[in-house]
């Protein structure tokens, strides 16, 4: 190969950086869709706020009316607090900025780590960028994104300390202890740790001469380190109470349409669908290159991924790392072989460096004062923006029943001087939500539930069946426009 | 043993078939009342059986009367419709529970030869049997889960002879659309060939007697009916996405369900056990990657899943299980006993004796039930029948013309392969009061409607558009035009 000039050699990026550039763009390009999925980002950025305000996370409800004075864990407040800086010094842009450079930064460490492990670096380029498009369901700007990247780490530490590479067990419960006080899927790390203390124990039990007693001893301390950090919050062991009970709660997992299974028949869950089935099929037909707990995590990552269409990102970050590991050596052929050796070749000789930092800034800069940055915003069509802007001139006496996905919105710009019926966070046992479904289906009982809780005004869309019963009981249009409608008793 | 005895002591998998029989058999009013088809598929064979004739033409609607019929399942509505006509429900129950024992039955049998161990091939037969309950229906597609079974383990034994193949593929292909699964699974078979072959795992000869299967099969599915047209309704079929969203079973499976979990179990089982001693060839690699992804795309497919994957599940388990010195033991002082059974009178017997059983006490379960069809309308129907062309709920076609053909024809059945995707366009159109509902009623010269009482359409017809409620209950609802 020729010699590459110095230039070159600055600016010329490796497959890393162009990975790490290619997420990053696609992320900031979906700003806009990842702020409009749902109703929860303006409720992490109003208890942001409510944080920076008190010092300390509140651990009584304060944002809806239904559970005011409960016991409230706040087992996402450092997400809150992250993603309000990021709003306070850019807005809407800052926390889009935020969501892709954790997305990217998520599969850039797995891509570093994989291919340091001698992993074909096409192949696993490959692989995460399908891991990528398997965990897109889930971009949101929410704290879960926080999860992939912790994920990523942790499961490149747990693996190091699998394979014997030194690693202070002390970085485990470092890191728990910032997981478990930034987002509740903290416990995806003990998950990590516990299949790769059953593939040791596995290992040592049934081919001794693969493993050492030693590596046991190691997996056990991290994890009962980590535990010990996990309950290190300001809800203590209550956090473990909160994140158990809401994951074996099955009306709620049946009523959130993300804790649904997935459904493949929908093209969005294709790439999830294509995960799985190479997943299958490379587990069984290069079985002697997988360790015991490579399979239990792909298997077990797996079926969560089927049982919940939310734990996607889990496997879509596990499962391209694991088979760009196990599959090393096995791309020994042409024309992948030869591509591979070029790469090596070419990236020996660069440095990979400039250009990934330069086209970050530059795509954060265009994007963020360009028309994308301009897009990045609640849209109007989707949450109530103009009867929010009408409800701040003219704010309504009594309590609110409001639309589900609303409720972060409108705490967002009413609270403290309106609190909500129902928001997304609020209802960690399903009694509001069943009463929410309930008067949103008209079903038998609805009008006792608006007595118990003295309603005296709704903001819903003005198409759903309960405007309609609504007005034709009497209730009054104080606003209405495409998206909303504000009835008054 | 006295050589007479040997056919007296029942063998496991005599006791598979006939404990899977009877559970079948008394949950009848579940594989009656499933869905909508049995109904059609009933009229049909009596069609056949009166007049010797299979229906190319439709004569069961009065929306596509005289449009071409491709009767893909004809022999299985023959056999269903002996069958009623010779015991009722109970007889259409009966046949389904030996065809889903049999074909379990099978399953075990393939597992015995493939890991030789009793106890886990059983476990295996039963996992799998429950991995495939969701889909036991009174249907020809409980035809095509025997047919898998007999073609798959057909393919898998190396001594099996070339000509039975295309023989199972004429039935198959004239018994249900799903012949194709057949073609699938020699497709996997023949990739993995090649992939043994490249790498010098396998001989030429073995691949050429695939191609002459693969080659004698595909001929034969052409011995039908309706000739070439049988594989264009197929293939238009499963290229219809709106007609697959329509059809519930062709979801994908629901794992908040707990029916879906025996098809999860065997799921993670499988790719546990891949961790274990065996190795899988490259031709069940394929299936089980491929199935796997089926399975999930459909949880029509699970059934099949189930039954092309137990005996692999059972081949990569075996080495563990054979360290296990107890299971060992136990299982070869089963097997001392069974090689000397010749079983057989056992499943005749519990055949006979459900046959005798249903006779002198029928089975009053194996009904349609009133609160799911239409009965009593239809009863008050035939007392009072209407004038003028009708439209009905689509699930409840098939029963319509069960009662009532040829006195009254219907606007739709569950065959949406047939009606096509245009027609139940229109039909959704009005059952969701889409615009030009109206439209679509005139167009089909509708004069009365027959839906259950809930639907929006019986509100609208009777305060917007005057129509009289002629008949009322709790499950349907008739109204007439004024």
């Amino acid at each position: 190969m020729q010699k590459i000039s110095t230039l070159v050699k600055l600016f010329l990026p490796r497959l890393n950086a162009v990975l790490f550039i290619l997420l990053f763009l696609s992320a900031m390009t979906l700003g806009p869709k990842m702020l409009n999925i749902d109703g929860d980002l303006p409720r992490h950025l109003l208890m942001g706020k409510v944080i920076f305000e008190r010092v300390v996370p509140p651990t009584q409800e304060i944002f809806s009316y239904v559970y005011e004075g409960r016991p409230y864990t706040p087992h996402e407040w450092g997400a809150d607090v992250i993603y309000c800086s990021a709003y306070i010094f850019l807005g809407l842009n800052g926390v889009v900025l935020l969501a892709s450079i954790l997305i990217a930064t998520a599969f850039g460490v797995l891509y570093s780590e994989a291919t340091d492990q001698n992993a074909g670096k096409v192949l696993t380029f490959l692989l995460l960028i399908m891991g990528a498009l398997v965990t897109s369901i889930h971009w949101v700007t929410r704290p879960h994104l926080f999860t992939m990247l912790f994920l990523a780490i942790w499961l490149i530490l747990a693996d190091r300390l699998y394979r014997g590479t030194p690693v202070k067990i002390w970085v485990f419960p470092a890191l728990m202890l910032l997981w478990a006080n930034i987002h509740a899927e903290f416990i995806a790390g003990f998950l990590v740790l516990i299949a790769y203390i059953a593939g040791w124990a596995r290992q040592y039990l049934f081919a001794r001469s693969n493993t050492v007693l030693e590596t046991g001893k190691k997996l056990l301390s991290a994890t009962l380190f980590s535990l010990v950090a996990s309950t290190v919050n300001p809800a203590g062991f209550r956090t473990w109470d909160t994140v158990l009970g809401y994951v074996n709660n099955r009306y709620l997992l049946s009523h959130i349409a993300e804790t649904r299974p997935p459904d493949f028949t929908q093209a969005e869950y294709w790439p999830l669908l294509l995960m799985l089935g190479i997943s299958i099929f490379l587990l069984v037909t290069q079985k002697g290159k997988f360790t015991p707990a490579q399979f239990f995590l792909i298997a077990g990552f797996g079926t969560m991924s089927l049982l919940s269409a939310r734990n996607a990102h889990l496997f879509g970050l596990a499962a391209p790392f694991i088979l760009s590991i196990a599959l090393k050596g096995t791309t020994n052929f042409w024309p992948l072989s030869t591509i591979e050796a070029a790469l090596r070749q070419m990236e020996s000789q660069i440095s990979g460096t400039v250009l990934p930092v330069v086209l970050t800034i530059l795509i954060s800069a265009v994007a963020i004062t360009g028309p994308l940055g301009k897009s990045n915003r609640f849209e109007p069509s989707i949450f109530p923006v103009d009867a929010v802007r009408w409800l701040e001139d003219h704010p309504q006496s009594g309590r609110m029943f409001n639309a589900f996905d609303w409720g972060g919105y409108i705490l967002f710009y009413l609270w403290p001087e309106h609190k909500v019926f129902i928001e997304s966070q609020t209802d960690v046992t399903g009694e509001v939500t069943q009463k929410y479904e309930t008067i949103i289906t008209l079903r038998h009982g609805w009008q006792e539930i608006f007595k118990e809780y003295d309603i005296t005004w709704a903001i819903i869309p003005p198409q759903w069946p309960l405007a309609k019963e609504l007005i034709a009981q009497g209730w009054e249009s104080a606003y209405q426009d495409q998206t909303a409608i504000i009835l008054h008793k | 043993m006295a050589s007479i005895l040997t056919y007296f002591f029942p063998r496991i998998q005599d006791a598979l078939f006939i404990g899977t029989l009877i559970a079948i058999s008394v949950q009848g009013s579940g594989l009656v009342n499933g869905d909508g088809d049995l109904g059609r598929h009933i009229t049909i064979g009596n069609y056949i059986i009166s007049n010797w004739k299979i229906p190319t033409r439709d004569i069961f609607s009065h929306t596509m009367t005289g449009e071409r019929l491709v009767p893909h399942e004809w022999l299985a509505q023959l056999t269903l419709g002996t069958a009623h006509a010779l015991m009722g429900l109970t007889g259409v129950v009966l046949l389904i529970a030996v065809l889903i024992a049999a074909t379990f039955t099978l399953t075990y049998r393939e597992l015995l030869r493939r890991n030789g161990i009793r106890i886990l091939s059983l476990l295996i037969a039963i996992l799998a049997a429950y991995a495939s309950r969701l889909h036991w229906l009174a249907r020809p597609h409980i035809f095509t889960l025997l047919f898998t079974a007999i073609w798959t383990y057909q393919l898998e034994n190396e001594k099996s002879k070339v000509w039975w193949f295309p023989l199972i593929m004429l039935v198959w292909a004239n018994t249900h659309g799903a012949f194709i699964v057949g073609f699938i699974i020699w497709g996997g078979h023949m990739a993995g060939w090649l992939w043994e072959y490249l790498h010098k795992q396998s001989t030429k000869e073995i691949g050429v007697k695939l191609v002459i299967i693969g080659a004698a099969s595909f001929v034969v599915t052409f011995i039908n009916p309706a000739g070439w047209h049988l594989w264009g309704m197929s293939v238009e079929y499963l290229g219809s996405q709106f007609l697959m969203d329509q059809t519930i079973e062709y979801q994908s499976p629901n794992f908040h369900n707990w029916s879906t979990w025996p098809f999860l179990i065997m799921l993670v089982l499988g790719i546990l056990a891949s961790s274990l001693g065996s190795r899988l060839r490259p031709h069940e690699s394929v299936l089980f990657a491929g199935w796997a992804v089926m399975s999930l795309y459909s949880a029509r497919n699970i059934p099949l899943f189930a039954i092309i994957m137990a005996p692999y599940i059972g081949s990569l388990i075996q080495a563990t299980i054979e360290k296990i010195s107890i299971l060992q033991q136990f299982d070869q002082r089963i097997s001392r006993v069974e090689n000397n059974l010749k079983g057989v009178f056992w499943p005749v017997l519990a055949i006979s004796l459900l046959i005798i059983a249903s006779y002198a006490q029928p089975n009053t379960s194996n009904q349609f039930n009133p609160n799911k069809f239409p009965v009593k309308a239809v009863d008050w129907l035939s007392a009072n029948p209407q004038e003028g062309k009708m439209f009905n709920n689509f699930i409840w076609g098939g029963y319509i013309l069960y009662r009532m053909w040829p006195q009254q024809t219907v606007f739709i059945d569950a065959q949406t392969d047939f009606y096509g995707e245009a027609f139940t366009r229109e039909y959704t159109q009005v059952m969701n009061l889409e615009e030009g509902w109206e439209a679509v009623l005139e167009k089909y010269d509708v004069s009365w409607v027959m839906v259950q009482p809930s639907k929006p359409l019986v509100k609208v017809l009777q305060d917007e558009m005057g129509w009289i409620i002629v008949y009322h209950d709790d499950t349907t609802a008739i109204l007439h035009q004024p």
